[in-house]
Order: structure tokens, then sequence, then C-alpha cells
């Protein structure tokens, strides 16, 4: 079985005190990025903060990149009790790669 | 019988007397045309807002009033002296309707007040468009 090595964001909270939650919106990165508010999303809720008091979220998490490797442009958002979110937070070209590399021949021993 | 009944006329006649001579309660005028002016600080979510003063025989305060659409629900009130023009208010993200007011006291001490104006009344934007205040959350960090 493959070992694929976790793949985290880490962002600093908003410093809104009414923030509730935090989305993350993926794009495949194109020229020029189509990233936007209407680009697939992940609900990370609450995501934990770090040590450094950043918050992560581990990308292995979002079904929207777990099989597909490639270039992506990512943005975070803030969300309120209401629902209205923060201007986008971005970070583009970010390549991922969620595949193993094949496993080695037969092992011999001589 | 007859001595009670000329006492009570004349006791309805002198306090028809005191009371014509007193001030009737007078209503300040409505703040018209309000100028409004709208500072916007999104980094700490501090509004301000500012209108053009009103002129009164008596002293005056302003009241102000933010209802917030999203949540329905009335959030900030604030009594502001007459000297100021300005009001800063820190609110919760969402958009807002801004009133005010004036207030006096009348010859009785009691508190009368002014119509309300809105911000999305246009007598009281001074026939500009109408507007919701309007606060944002600030967006997390930079991505690593």
């Amino acid at each position: 079985m493959a070992l694929i090595k976790p793949k985290k964001i880490l962002f600093p909270p908003s410093p809104s005190p009414d923030v509730t939650s935090y989305k993350l919106y993926v794009e495949p990165t194109a020229d020029p990025s189509q990233l936007s508010y209407t680009s697939q999303s992940v609900d990370m809720g609450m995501p934990a903060a770090e040590a450094d008091g950043r918050l992560g979220f581990d990308l292995g998490g979002a079904d929207v990149l777990r099989t597909v490797d490639g270039i992506y442009d990512l943005g975070v958002v803030a969300i309120d009790d209401v629902g209205n979110e923060s201007a986008m937070s971005t970070k583009l070209g970010v390549a991922l790669d969620f595949s193993a590399p094949d496993a080695p021949g037969p092992v011999e021993v001589l | 019988m007859r001595i009670y009944r000329r006492a009570l006329i004349l006791f309805i006649v002198l306090a028809s007397t005191l009371a014509w001579g007193q001030d009737t309660p007078t209503v300040p005028t409505l703040p018209e045309p309000v100028a409004w002016d709208l500072y916007v600080r999104t980094s700490d979510q501090v509004i301000t807002i500012g209108w053009d003063p009103v002129t009164f025989e008596r002293p005056i305060w302003y009241e102000l009033l933010f209802y917030n659409l999203e949540r329905r629900a009335w959030f900030a009130r604030a009594n502001v002296p007459q000297e100021r023009t300005t009001f800063d208010v820190t609110l919760r993200s969402g958009h807002y309707i801004v009133y005010i007011r004036t207030g006096a006291k009348d010859a009785e001490n009691a508190d009368v007040f002014s119509e309300w104006c809105s911000s999305i009344s246009e007598t009281c934007t001074d026939g500009t468009a109408k507007w919701w205040v309007y606060t944002y959350l600030a967006p997390p960090g930079p991505i690593q």
C-alpha cells in the first residue's frame, strides 16, 4: 500500500470576531485564473490552530482534489454566522500530487 | 350644593387660565436636508456616520439606531450630544440601515423627538442614492 505525504495549507485566521467557519475554493490553474466564488469549494469548518496560531487544513480531505494531480489556484474565505464571505486569500499555481510512484519490481535475495 | 358648584366652576376657570399661559410642547424639526457622509474602515469594522447639524431653540441631542438586515435585529443605539455631528460604531459583519432623529426637552422637561430619518430615505440622504452600511469580514492571512 502506498503512502501519500499529507499536504496541508496554513493561513493566519481572519481578525474579524464574527467568523464561524472557513471555506476553500479550488480551481485548476488557467490563464487567466478563473478562481472565484463560483469555483468548486470545500467547507473547512473551523480548522484547528497550529502552535504558531495559524489554521491548518489537510488537502487530502478535499474531495475535489483527492484523485486529481495538477496545478491549482487555491482561495480561502472566512464566513460568518449568516453566511457572508470575506474577500479571498489566494495562492496561485500550487502543484498538488496525490499519486504515489509505481512500486519497484520484485525483490530478489541473492 | 350651590357653593360647591360655584367652587367647581371657579376651579375650572382658573385651571384653564393657567393652562393657557403654558408653553405647548413642540417637536424639533426634521433634520433635513441631511448630507450623509459615510466612512468605512474595513480593517477593524469601525463605521463613522456623519450628518448635518440641526439648529433648534432649545438644546438637542441626536439619537442613532442601527438595524442589521441579515439578523433582522436592532444592533446599536446611541445618544449623541448636539455639538457632535459624527459617530463611530463597531458593527458585526453584514448590512445595516442607519436611523437618526433629534431629541429635545419641552417646557415640561419631557422628551420630544423629530421623525426618524434613515439611510434608505431619499429626503434624509439629500436626494442621493439610498444606502446601507455594509461591514466586511476581514479575509484570512496569506496561504502557505
